[in-house]
């Protein structure tokens, strides 16, 4: 028993190490495997190295060790090496029942520490199989502390496997329960969360020198659901606008129109645009920042935004880690708006003179000059991530006069600065171009290297227009095999239904389920309802077969009953330790001692053998209730008799 | 902390367990580390040691309900001996595990109970006398350690504890030399001499002196009785017994007239107000010891 108990908890300790293993150093890993190994092979001995209050002593001194080395930006790491070492010197030290359940939350300590660090669905692998192997390993310590060493044969293993199986299979449903109607917060009560790292993100400046790692890097930024509408062939994701020039750098102008509250739907106001309309659900990845992606032209969305004049769309705060949203989008390459400031048409005097040298032959009206410069970009420079800028270079001038390669940044910024030094009011916006289409889950996925910065120019009485001078990247492979795809989906339900799972969902669940009796026009709120519908059903035959099951039982147990209540009457009465046929053997009265043993015979059958009730138990209650009453009138004649007499 | 709800015919206990504690202490903490960071991992930890904390009510309720037993006390129960009480225990539905058995403050554990187990519970009485054993525990801390669930059943079971027995065969010997002057040829039944004729059965007779043939055909056991061959009378009395404490006096003659009872005497006893005439065999070991006990 105890052998089963100490590998146990080895294994429960190994599985932890090699949760965390990525996220500690691989030498203290290596040096913790190496130790784990030592101490099973100690255990399994049953050799004890530390004896008394020594491993007291060495736990408190690491504790101090390790806690003074906490501070705020590496609050978690110094408490896992603490732990690790702690449940390390459980392993050297006596053991008795306690010091199981110890080891057991020390792992359990580090298994939820790791939360902090990952939001991968191999996450919930790690706790699935920590707690089947913890669950068994409660249940044997239960039988341990309770008979000791002695019991516990080899086969019995086993039996408190498929005893502690059932314990965690009916676990998963309830916790599946419990996570959807746990109460959410809309926000943190004390500390907040903290930024999660990302190679790049979407910030309020744009540095063109800077731009590679994001443009190489192939995580998904953002996976997009079409509920309603066509995207187009190639979809731009409109992100953020960068208006200021500077250094070498654009920036953000954080000029914030409106703020819109928190609302099923709100519509960003201003002037309506012309085209289709497209709903997506739009599931992010951590790193936007607050900024909030969408189909080129946002007009507007199901959660708390500000609305910046650009139309650049944010989270009311920042945010940094996962969220899915609804984002109602116009398919349009114009935007109708007005707004115009001195930024738009800055350029550093030194670079001006040279760019209005270098382009005065292009010099056109707006729209014109815009579209000349997009063919002469797309005809004349190549695309590549594969370059370099001698240093003391300015970027652009090289780009420009001698190097023509170079990334859609420098592509994007080339052409605004251009249009910049002939005054016409240009700005850069930052997002994403097209998405690959996910047949398992009809979803598209937009990656990181699909990152992309387009130029929109304002175009007197017609307002901003989109221009991309970046001509195509030679893209390698498009296509995802189907594993990834599988793959991607099952993130995209665990980010959907359980990383992104807020307070909004929770709503979201409450408001489904009142609209889903109201009639909708959109497609995607019938599409929603059918499911809704799909669901009560699934419910309702769940409930109808728990309900038969339970009828059944109660037939059994409510037949024998009736007849207890029956027999009460006559103040007979069966006690809890008593056997039904222990019981009717009881009873004197011969005619109810008769029929009450066949309902007992009866009641046997269908509880130990496998007979079903056909229903004539009903004849049964009733002859005995006759029975009962006869028995009953007697004895009273009787008395009545003895009294008479 | 423990937990009492009473029911009709037992009162159950909950009593939670330094681990169970524990437990809830930890739960409240990943409960407010979840709720703090927003983190839905965390929420899915919370989520699981909830489910699991339920589950295991749901199981530990489950695994004391419908368990079925019987106590059936030993024939004979003396002062400061072991009685063994037979405890039959099933369960009716599925199968328990990890259960303790507790009566009169002795507990015996049952790995795991199934359709029919039988355990023998050895209970040390320090008084005589009639005694009502009330009290019978079933618990278990089954499946995790963190509460323990216990039913209490009153049994309103009746006994009686008969005097201390001890070895007194030397003293069976000086009873022997008294009888060596002159037998007493003796007119009572035994087992040895011829024929008397049938009566009752009554509980431990011996089996060889059941006559079948009668039994079978009166639908009731009954046992021949003989004459005895010689008849050795010993009517103890207050002047045998040597000891001066009245509980150990008691016990004295319930040993000595054991003793002699079993060397086959024929034994009867005199002492304060109690007169029981004498005769053989186990009723009238039984008859002595009880009113012994009771005095």
């Amino acid at each position: 028993m105890m052998k089963i108990l100490i590998t146990e908890s080895i294994v429960l300790s190994f599985l932890t190490l090699i949760a965390i293993f990525p996220y500690i150093s691989p030498a203290v890993t290596v040096l913790f495997i190496l130790i784990y190994g030592l101490l099973l092979y100690n255990s399994l001995n049953g050799k004890v190295l530390l004896k008394g209050k020594i491993p007291n002593v060495i736990s408190i001194l690491l504790s101090i060790v390790f806690l003074s080395q906490i501070r705020m930006n590496n609050l978690v790491k110094p408490v896992m090496y603490l732990l690790l070492s702690l449940n390390a010197i459980k392993f050297l030290s006596d053991k008795k029942s306690k010091d199981f359940l110890q080891i057991l939350v020390l792992n359990f300590l580090i298994v939820t520490a790791i939360s902090t660090f990952t939001a991968d669905i191999s996450y919930l692998l790690l706790l699935l199989v920590f707690i089947a192997v913890a669950v068994n390993f409660l249940v044997n310590i239960n039988t341990f502390e309770s008979f000791g060493n002695q019991v516990f044969p080899s086969n019995d293993f086993l039996k408190s496997w498929k005893v502690s199986g059932k314990i965690f299979l009916v676990s998963i449903p309830l916790a599946v329960i419990f996570f959807y109607f746990l109460p959410r917060s809309g926000s943190a009560y004390f500390l907040g969360g903290g930024p999660v790292e990302r190679k790049i993100g979407f910030t309020n400046r744009i540095d063109i020198n800077n731009i590679e790692k994001l443009l190489r890097s192939k995580k998904v930024a953002f996976r997009v659901k079409v509920l309603r509408g066509k995207l187009p062939p190639l979809p731009y994701w409109r992100g953020k606008t960068y208006e200021i020039y500077r250094k070498g750098m654009w920036f953000h102008k954080k000029e914030a129109v409106g703020i819109f509250p928190i609302k099923r739907l709100a519509f960003i106001l201003g002037p309506k645009i012309k085209g289709d309309t497209v709903i997506q659900q739009i599931t992010m990845e951590p790193g936007s920042r607050g900024v909030i992606f969408g189909l080129d032209k946002p007009i507007g969305g199901n959660f708390p935004f500000r609305v910046y004049a650009t139309r650049s769309l944010n989270f009311k705060t920042d945010f940094y880690g996962r969220r899915n949203y609804k984002i109602y989008s116009v398919r349009s390459n114009f935007l109708p708006d007005t707004v115009r400031d001195q930024c738009l048409t800055y350029v550093p005097p030194s670079l001006k003179d040279t760019l209005v040298k270098l382009f005065k032959n292009v010099y056109d009206k707006p729209e014109k000059m815009a579209y000349k410069l997009v063919l002469y970009f797309r005809s004349r420079f190549k695309y590549s991530l594969n370059f370099s800028i001698p240093e003391g270079e300015n970027p652009v001038l090289y780009f420009l006069t001698k190097s023509r390669i170079g990334h859609c940044e420098l592509f994007a910024t080339s052409m605004a600065l251009i249009l910049r030094s002939f005054g016409i009011p240009t700005r850069l916006v930052g997002g994403y171009l097209g998405a690959i289409h996910s047949k398992i889950g009809n979803y598209y996925i937009v990656r990181e290297n699909d990152a992309h910065t387009w130029v929109e120019v304002y175009i007197p009485d017609k307002g901003w227009e989109k221009f991309d001078p970046s001509p195509p990247a030679p893209r390698k492979k498009r296509a995802l095999l189907n594993v990834s795809l599988l793959m991607d989906y099952v993130k995209l339900i665990w980010y959907n239904h359980v990383i992104n799972y807020d307070v909004y969902s929770q709503l979201g669940i409450i408001e489904s389920v009142s609209r889903g009796v109201r009639p909708s026009l959109y497609s995607h709120q019938i599409q929603s309802k059918r499911r809704f519908t799909g669901l009560i059903l699934i419910s309702l035959l769940i409930f109808v077969i728990l309900l038969l099951r339970l009828n059944k039982r109660l037939q059994q147990e409510t037949f024998y009953d009736k007849s207890l209540k029956i027999l009460k009457k006559l103040g007979l009465e069966k006690y809890p330790w008593e056997t039904p046929t222990e019981f009717q053997k009881r009873i004197e009265e011969e005619s109810v001692r008769e029929v009450f043993s066949k309902i007992t015979t009866l009641y046997l059958e269908v509880e130990f053998g496998k007979k079903e009730l056909h229903f004539n138990e009903k004849e049964l209650t009733d002859q005995l209730r006759e029975v009962v009453k006869r028995a009953k009138k007697e004895n009273k004649g009787d008395s009545g008799q003895n009294m008479g007499n | 902390m423990r937990f009492r709800f009473q029911f009709k015919d037992r009162t159950s206990y909950i009593k939670i367990n330094k681990w169970g504690t524990f437990y809830i202490l930890l739960t409240i903490a990943v409960g407010f580390a979840a709720t703090n960071t927003m983190n839905n991992l965390l929420y899915l930890v919370l989520a699981f040691l909830l489910s699991l904390m339920t589950v295991s009510g749901i199981v530990s309720r489950r695994n004391l309900r419908e368990i079925e037993f019987s106590v059936t006390p030993p024939p004979e129960i003396y002062k400061n001996k072991p009685a063994y009480f037979v405890v039959n225990i099933r369960s009716r539905r599925g199968k328990k595990f990890n259960i303790f058995v507790e009566l009169e403050g002795v507990r015996q554990g049952l790995q795991v109970i199934g359709k029919n187990e039988q355990l023998a519970i050895p209970v040390i009485f320090r008084k005589r006398g009639v005694r009502k054993i009330i009290n019978f525990k079933i618990s278990s801390s089954f499946p995790f350690s963190f509460f323990t669930r216990e039913e209490n059943f009153n049994l309103n079971l009746e006994i009686t504890v008969f005097p201390e027995i001890f070895d007194v065969s030397k003293r069976i010997k000086s009873f022997r030399e008294r009888f060596s002057s002159g037998e007493i040829e003796s007119q009572k039944p035994g087992t040895g001499g011829d024929f008397l004729g049938l009566r009752e059965y009554y509980d431990g007779d011996p089996v060889r002196l059941i006559h079948w043939k009668a039994s079978a055909r009166n639908d009731e056991l009954y046992t021949k009785i003989f004459l005895g061959p010689g008849w050795k009378e010993i009517i103890l009395s207050e002047d045998d017994l040597t000891e001066s404490d009245f509980e150990k006096r008691i016990d004295e003659m319930a040993s000595l007239a054991v003793s002699l009872l079993a060397s086959g005497y024929s034994v009867g006893i005199k002492m304060g107000e109690l007169n029981i005439p004498p005769d053989t065999g186990n009723l009238q070991k039984h008859k002595i010891l009880r009113e012994l006990a009771l005095l």
